[in-house]
């Protein structure tokens, strides 16, 4: 059983919610890799995870789950078993395709995170939180920049509304300290959710930051 | 009207909000802003692929960057027309 009492205090009143929230994790890359590192250890136990991709050496440099030895292989099966290795009793569901998929995706889910990496798979994915209701963390990433919202149905608008006329870069220069701050503000966002902590949340705000200038800007989106 | 520049793009243009005459059309407002900035800046609007730029042009050097626009919290792509009071100009991000 995984110790969280280093932590335990801090989240003492969500900590049924972690337990029991089902958590959908499309993308697990960069972003993707570091959001699940956090979400396990943090206690979460009910992730399904959406990644069609098999790992590539220069995946290495910030997707912190892979090493050497998994060159090669699919990342989600990598994934869930690394991830298994810290909590043995977690319940991690792969789909080795871009969310949706052809599964037909329609578990229950509590929270989503967009960890893509294109703009058009995010708009799908925005598409289906929507639909079912699901609030969802967005962060995008790009040399020392990072940004993040949360995108809550019903109370903020979609990510279409905002990020419409958005590009998709062509493989991007990505510092690994960007995407590991990126990814970590997105799971701090999520546990600020479940505390319905709306005020102090990325809700109808945006955080822009750059590293290189110790930039940290919040805008209203 | 209020411009503010977002992300990464302050630092192109040396600011993070200026003020200038409403235009109700974008070329003219980017003329305004230009004046401001003593930067040549260009914003692009490409309906029928739903993608945005701004061109800046420094000097005779040109960076074409993908943009976001919003006029008073709405995305311009989406907008039947520019309005005054604020538009927001954001250099997004896109990797993962």
């Amino acid at each position: 059983m995984l110790d969280i009492t280093r932590h335990q205090k801090l989240i003492e009143d969500i900590s049924d919610k972690i337990y029991n929230s089902n958590i959908l994790i499309a993308g697990a890359g960069g972003l993707g890799s570091t959001v699940l590192e956090n979400l396990i250890r943090i206690g979460f136990r009910n992730i399904t995870i959406f990644d069609p991709k098999k790992i590539d050496p220069p995946d290495l440099n910030r997707q912190i789950l892979y090493d050497q030895s998994d060159i090669g292989k699919e990342k989600v099966l990598i994934a869930k078993e690394k991830l298994l290795r810290i909590n043995p009793e977690c319940n991690i569901t792969i789909f080795q395709e871009k969310f949706p998929g052809n599964s037909h995706f329609n578990a229950k889910c509590d929270l989503a995170f967009d960890c893509l990496d294109n703009i058009e798979s995010r708009f799908i994915l925005d598409d289906f939180c929507q639909i079912n209701k699901i609030p969802l963390i967005h962060a995008a990433v790009e040399e020392y920049k990072g940004q993040i919202t949360i995108i809550y149905p019903g109370k903020t608008k979609s990510l279409k509304q905002i990020l419409t006329g958005a590009s998709t870069p062509i493989q991007p220069q990505v510092l690994p300290p960007t995407v590991i701050i990126a990814a970590s503000i997105q799971v701090s966002e999520a546990l600020k959710i479940l505390k319905n902590d709306f005020e102090n949340s990325l809700l109808n705000k945006m955080l822009l930051f750059n590293i290189y200038y110790n930039d940290f800007e919040i805008i209203n989106v | 009207m209020t411009i503010k520049f977002s992300g990464s793009l302050k630092y192109y243009i040396s600011s993070k909000q200026i003020e200038v005459e409403f235009k109700n059309n974008l070329e003219d407002l980017c003329a305004e802003i230009s004046k401001k900035i003593g930067k040549k800046l260009k914003c692009l609007l490409d309906f029928e692929n739903k993608k945005s730029f701004i061109i800046l042009d420094d000097n005779g050097t040109k960076v074409r960057f993908s943009a976001i626009f919003l006029n008073n919290g709405e995305n311009l792509l989406t907008k039947k027309s520019l309005e005054d009071g604020e538009l927001l100009i954001i250099l997004p991000v896109g990797g993962g």
